[in-house]
């Protein structure tokens, strides 16, 4: 029989068993954290046996990693580390915290993914509906039910959150947070508007100082000139490496990595999934999978897939899959944190270049603008349409997809179709199928 | 004569601020359409172009648009008004200045202004003050005059009056903030002492047409004694102290504004959590309804924390745009009333 073991392939949990054992019996190396997928479903994470997975060791490793962060946040706290909780940012603070020795950064708001990689089997979203937090709230609520039962990450030594230009739910939830007794350190991050930039710039400099000071007094280190420029230059290697990874994938006649993986990738951008050093590696030994994907001709999904450009991450992991099964690929995204992608100014005060990337979020500024980059990136990767994904309850969707689609319509002529996807979208599955395998159809006319 | 009508609602947008330039200020309380949009609308300017309304380019309901910065935008976008102010107190409005900057609707003259969700740092205080000078540039481009020290103190000192005079007459019970800003009276909110069940209005905006919701709780043997709602007694500024006023009138209308008004927005909300407090219990109330735009979050999330803190009976009711609504809002209401007696 033909060994089509190294075919980039998608495949199940159940088959990942046997590929598992394949790889081991070549001698497959792991990290630390490595082992069969399998032992994430018997912990909990039932949505796995739903989802299909890129056949490759890099893919293996990166779900490990991905699937062993609690593990490794409760290990931190064990070794006496402090434990910073950002919150809202997504790509700022962890810079500065992990710019400090002994400390690890993470982001509670990750926890919104726990009801679909659970499959709703914990009580997290309960707890927030008991706290008035309900269904019309963005996900990202479930972790309210994270800090009461301490079950996915440690009783953090700080919690910092962005406010201003923020979604109201995020800001409506934190508050909540911070009303049962979790105290939170709060910090502004003003609208985004080009008449008052250097302004903007100089008070967020400002605010990042008032958080370094709340690090050194949490964590006895000072936070000095030297130390924040290291951990910028470790946050553009991962940055740069991330980025060579979009341009590879979005970029190759065949897609050499699938869609799930690549928004697991990018996520690690943002906090490092607990582990700077190891996210690089991770990210590198994906950088060489595809390389040798491409090199060889070879790819997880047909040529003739549609070249979708996805907008804001997805609460349910299965749409990503769904997207491939409808005869799509991913070749561009805006996950809600490009600002997390671009490197880092290194020809300025490094506490100024950290407030001119976090005033880059996407999110703070008007949606006109974050379409026109859409507009940009889709071309550069060559995207035939985009997708945007709405996120239930969460403020910023109410308005955002009117003007995106707008505007990519105008200026790049693509068609664009908007979605909601909840943390388990089975009920909604068949309808979404439909719509999206509607867009396929459409580009495909529109190509021929 | 005024240079032209400046529309506003964000009450962190000090109206004597905008007249010291010449403009006349506008808080817009959209007057909506449907079951209750006939009646009365906000003031309108007295040189626009009248009532017109946009095209709507939405479906509010579905899209989860809140319907009160839906409606504001829609009301200023056909107005006249010569420009208008949006504050990002809250994201839905932060994101409607986006259409009125250069969407669909047409462009109209706007600024956003950012008001900072933190307030406990001098950087936030001179943050919201730096706002307040680039909105005296915005002005002033649109050909109004930067006002002398003389001519803002006294703008500052009238308004301050008339808010003082408004309040008096009403004895200490309820009124908007916009009635009491600019003298006329938009809604029927309690004006004599109470002798019903004293209930608390605690929330989002009312619009026009919500006015029926006042009217309703003194039908069925209620009586508002606090409308802290955000067209309500809660967000008007503090009293001016005149001697500050005369010394430095920018630091003190910071002061008044960005220091003292408790709103649900601000980081942390320990402001408005002690005004209802002691607001509560100051004015004896034995029922709170809480009014909610739908797809408010921020106000959803403190229905909760408020059933926890305030101690007394409240019920939620979140305004939409649909007139089917009515029925399921004054049950409510009264479930309230049966509650608190």
């Amino acid at each position: 029989m033909k060994d089509t073991s190294h075919i980039p392939a998608q495949i199940s949990l159940r088959q990942w068993e046997g590929r598992y054992r394949s790889l081991r019996e070549a001698g497959l190396r792991e990290a630390s954290y490595g082992g069969p997928l399998q032992r994430h479903f018997a912990a909990g994470d039932y949505r796995l046996e739903q989802l299909r997975f890129d056949n490759s060791a890099a893919a293996l490793r990166l779900w490990n990693f991905l699937l062993s962060e609690t593990e490794r946040l409760f290990a931190a706290k064990r070794a006496g580390k402090k434990i910073i909780a950002t919150m809202k940012d997504l790509g700022t603070v962890p810079i500065l915290a992990y710019a400090l020795p002994e400390t690890v950064a993470f982001y509670p708001d990750g926890t919104w993914w726990i009801p679909c990689v659970m499959r709703q089997s914990t009580r997290d979203l309960a707890i927030a509906d008991a706290m008035g937090i309900d269904e019309t709230f963005c996900p990202v609520r479930a972790m309210l039910g994270a800090f009461e039962t301490n079950q996915h990450f440690p009783p953090p030594d700080l919690l910092v959150c962005s406010v201003g230009a923020t979604c109201d739910d995020f800001s409506a939830i934190a508050q909540r947070l911070e009303s049962r007794r979790h105290a939170i350190h709060w910090w502004e991050i003003p609208s985004r508007q080009g008449a008052r930039e250097e302004e903007d710039v100089m008070f967020v400099t400002s605010e990042l100082r008032r958080i370094a000071e709340k690090l050194a007094e949490v964590t006895g280190y000072e936070l000095t000139n030297e130390r924040l420029r290291e951990a910028i230059a470790q946050a553009n290697k991962v940055r740069e490496k991330l980025n060579q990874l979009r341009q590879l994938v979005f970029t190759a006649p065949k897609a050499p990595l699938p869609a799930l993986e690549m928004l697991i990738a990018e996520m690690l951008a943002i906090h490092y999934c607990s582990d700077r050093g190891e996210t690089l590696a991770v990210l590198a030994e994906l950088v060489d999978e595809v390389q040798v994907r491409i090199e060889m001709g070879e790819g997880c999904l047909p040529a003739d897939a549609v070249r979708v450009f996805w907008v804001n991450p997805v609460a349910d992991l299965r749409v990503m899959n769904l997207l491939e099964e409808c005869g799509g690929r991913l070749c561009g995204s805006d996950f809600m944190f490009c600002h997390a992608l671009d490197a880092i100014p290194t020809d300025v005060l490094p506490m100024e270049a950290l407030a001119r990337m976090a005033l880059a979020d996407p999110m703070v500024g008007p949606a006109g603008e974050r379409a026109r980059r859409i507009v940009r990136d889709a071309k550069l990767f060559g995207a035939q349409a985009v997708i945007v994904s709405r996120i239930p309850g969460a403020s910023h969707c109410a308005t955002e997809g009117t003007v995106i689609r707008e505007v990519v319509s105008r200026e790049a002529g693509l068609s664009v179709l908007e979605i909601e996807v909840p943390p388990v979208s089975d009920g909604v599955r068949a309808g979404l199928r439909t719509r999206l395998e509607a867009l396929m159809e459409t580009v495909r006319r529109k190509r021929a | 004569m005024a240079v032209g009508t400046v529309a506003y609602f964000s009450p962190f947008v000090p109206a004597e601020w905008i007249a010291a330039h010449g403009f006349e200020p506008w808080r817009v309380v959209p007057g909506g359409a449907g079951l209750r949009g006939s009646q009365a609308r906000a003031a309108p300017p007295e040189h626009g172009s009248g009532t017109e309304i946009v095209p709507d380019p939405w479906h509010p309901a579905a899209a989860g648009v809140c319907p009160f910065a839906h409606d504001f935008l829609m009301e200023v976008m056909g107005s006249g008004a010569t420009a208008v102010i949006f504050a990002s107190t809250c994201d839905q409005m932060r994101r409607m200045a986006e259409f009125a900057m250069g969407g669909r609707e047409g462009r109209l003259p706007t600024l956003l202004m950012h008001v900072p969700a933190t307030w406990q740092t001098a950087a936030a205080q001179e943050f919201y003050a730096a706002e307040l000078r680039r909105l005296s540039r915005f002005l002033v481009e649109l050909g109004g005059e930067k006002p002398s020290h003389e001519r803002l103190v006294e703008a500052m000192l009238a308004y301050d009056l008339r808010r003082g005079d408004l309040s008096r007459d009403r004895k200490g019970a309820t009124g908007t903030a916009s009635e009491l800003s600019h003298g006329r009276s938009l809604t029927v909110a309690a004006q004599i002492a109470c002798i019903g069940m004293r209930v608390a209005l605690v929330g989002g905006p009312l619009r026009q047409q919500d006015g029926w919701i006042l009217q309703h709780i003194r039908k069925h043997g209620g009586e508002v004694v606090l409308d802290a709602s955000e067209t309500g007694e809660r967000c008007l500024p503090a009293v001016y102290q005149e001697a500050a006023v005369r010394e430095d009138p920018l630091r003190e209308l910071v002061r008044a504004y960005f220091r003292s008004i408790p709103d649900v927005f601000r980081r942390p909300d320990t402001l408005m959590q002690e005004y209802l407090r002691r607001e509560i219990e100051r004015r004896r109330v034995q029922g709170v309804l809480l009014i909610r735009c739908v797809w408010c979050d921020l106000w959803h999330a403190q229905v909760g924390r408020l059933k926890e803190s305030l101690g007394v009976p409240m019920v939620e009711i979140d305004l939409g745009q649909d007139d089917r609504d009515l029925q399921r809002i004054q049950t409510r209401i009264d479930a309230l009333l049966d509650m608190a007696r």
